[in-house]
């Protein structure tokens, strides 16, 4: 029994699970993620706030970009020192590599920082704006954050979509090829482009 | 001021870390090895800064949750692959060789002939992590380290392991603050876990001394975690591992079933996010008690994470950088393995490169 068993499930997965498990897994996961895309836009509480409300949220928020903004440069500036001491430290080129990533990485996080400090994200720029503006009551001003959120997420979910389902074309693709492959080299390449871009495909589908 | 008092003993921690002399290993000479590379354990290099006290980890920066119970804790869905290589990767290709079988005389004095101790980690991930479920394809992962000892007629330890891998686990909060978890882990590995003398392998017989063996595996592997908010987020994490069946048993290179427990806490920082874990498990069979247990560190502070870790056969300290989809990382261990009773300190540096969208 303890042999079939083996025979059964475990050399099936084990052995060829390169493709199969991934295919399985995939398959049980889209069917999911159609259900998932295919559901009626709804707006959210964030579409539903107000403005008096919304404005305290945005305050806090640039608190919060400020703290996290000066995380990002301070730690974008010792990877850029750390990267420069540690590759003129270092003879191995694989770590000289690494520490130069380290000197991007840190020169980028200097620069998110900085960003996220001084610019932060849309609702910041929502909120000046619509501060700026004149004109406007408190009322008007909850309906266009309320339209705003609505069309927002009506374009981040077609955004998914649309990706998830170039992803899922090109794994699509590189699979069929890997399968048709003799050559092993190949055919492991494909079948792992394939596999990335499934995955890429699954992750853009799933909106949990 | 209550975070200096906070600081002053992270200050003290993080010190005893680094400057903790290392008092036991290897007791015996066979597969005394580097502290941070086991053979049946697969581990991210921030784990390995760890020093794989990582159980009670609620989030890895690198790589799926040490604990499938915290599965939920992932924000939003994350596809990465993660490449890590250790030192000695100038011998990864000598080794691959050895493992698929071509041997020659040529291949022999390259690995053993040129330097005592050959260590060589390196291994290749791709991560899918949701907070429902998470998956981990491995493509390669190979592990090796040979000591060569008596120089006169030289003894050759050698333990080679090529693992090929998926990994699944999903999680769920039954009750507030109470999470279970899963994961499903199968894998085909090669390995060849010898001793013999360098002379042998000249003969015909010797050539086939080193025919790797091959196993398939599928684990089972259920976890839990309790996690108390308001003691600084003080976590009990529990997980039984390796229970599952193997296509075939090797006297050599037993991996049993176990039970793992972890504690961990989070003490509040004015900066970043700092978590203490202390592990109780093994990473190889023929551990004794002290050696299970396992001191984690690690600090996030905007985009760098730091980590490190201690036990009783060596200390490790690492620190990684993620931002948006390019990440790094570097970590440094010591280990002390006793060869013809001359103490030789391996230092260890691992290198990781990976890339998310």
């Amino acid at each position: 029994m303890k042999s079939f068993l083996r025979r059964r499930y475990m050399f099936s997965w084990a052995g060829a699970f390169k493709v199969l498990t991934i295919s399985l897994l995939s398959l049980g996961l889209s069917i999911h993620c159609i259900a998932e895309i295919n559901e009626d836009p709804k707006v959210d509480t964030e579409g539903r706030i107000s403005w008096e409300k919304y404005s305290q949220q945005v305050e806090e928020l640039k608190k919060s970009d400020f703290r996290i903004g000066l995380s990002y440069i301070i730690s974008g500036s010792i990877a850029l020192g750390g990267g420069i001491l540690g590759e003129n430290l270092t003879k191995d080129s694989v770590e000289r590599g690494i520490y130069t990533v380290f000197q991007s990485i840190g020169v980028a996080s200097v620069g998110y920082g900085a960003y996220v400090w001084k610019v932060g994200g849309e609702e910041r720029s929502l909120y000046d704006t619509l501060a700026l503006t004149k004109g406007l009551s408190s009322q008007d001003k909850s309906k266009v954050l309320r339209a705003f959120y609505f069309q927002k997420k009506r374009k981040e979910k077609q955004e998914r979509i649309i990706k998830a389902i170039t992803h899922g074309l090109v794994a699509g693709l590189n699979i069929y090829n890997g399968s048709r492959q003799n050559q092993d080299g190949v055919k492991n390449t494909l079948m792992f482009i394939g596999g990335v871009n499934l995955l890429a495909a699954l992750s853009y589908s799933i909106d949990f | 001021m209550w975070w200096r008092l906070e600081l002053f003993f992270l200050f003290i921690l993080s010190a005893y870390f680094f400057f903790q002399p290392q008092t036991s290993l290897a007791q015996s000479l066979a597969f005394s090895r580097n502290a941070r590379t086991f053979d049946s354990v697969q581990s991210t290099l921030f784990v390995k800064g760890m020093g794989h006290a990582c159980l009670s980890m609620l989030r890895l920066p690198d790589g799926l949750p040490c604990n499938p119970a915290h599965v939920p804790f992932q924000k939003k869905p994350e596809l990465g692959i993660q490449t890590l290589l250790s030192n000695g990767y100038s011998s990864l290709s000598n080794v691959r060789k050895l493992i698929k079988g071509e041997i020659n005389q040529e291949l022999v004095d390259g690995l053993f002939s040129e330097s005592k101790i050959i260590q060589i980690e390196a291994s290749a991930d791709i991560n899918f992590k949701t907070n429902l479920f998470n998956a981990r394809y491995t493509p390669l992962n190979v592990k090796g380290f040979s000591v060569v000892r008596n120089e006169a007629n030289p003894d050759v330890e050698l333990s080679i392991v090529e693992e090929e891998g998926f990994l699944f686990q999903s999680g769920y909060e039954v009750y507030p603050n109470f999470l279970i978890g899963a994961q499903v882990r199968t894998l085909q590995r090669k390995f060849i876990k010898k001793r013999f003398k360098l002379v042998f392998l000249g003969t015909s017989e010797g050539k086939d001394y080193l025919k790797p063996e091959t196993q398939r595996a599928l684990y089972l592997e259920p976890g839990f975690t309790w996690i108390f908010p308001k003691l600084w987020n003080f976590r009990v994490s529990g997980m039984y591992v390796n229970w599952g069946d193997v296509s075939k048993d090797y006297a050599d290179f037993p991996i049993p079933p176990e039970l793992q427990m972890s504690v961990g806490f989070s003490p509040p920082v004015p900066w970043g996010h700092l978590d203490f874990s202390i592990d109780y498990k093994s990473l190889e069979y023929d551990e004794s008690g002290l050696e299970k247990i396992r001191l984690g560190m690690a600090y996030q502070f905007g985009a760098m994470h730091f980590s490190t870790g201690l036990d009783q056969n060596g200390s490790s300290a690492g620190i990684y950088y993620g931002l948006n989809q390019i990440n790094a990382g570097v970590m440094f261990s010591t280990t002390r393995v006793l060869n013809e009773n001359e103490e030789f300190f391996t230092q260890t540096v691992y290198v990781q490169l990976g890339w998310g969208i």
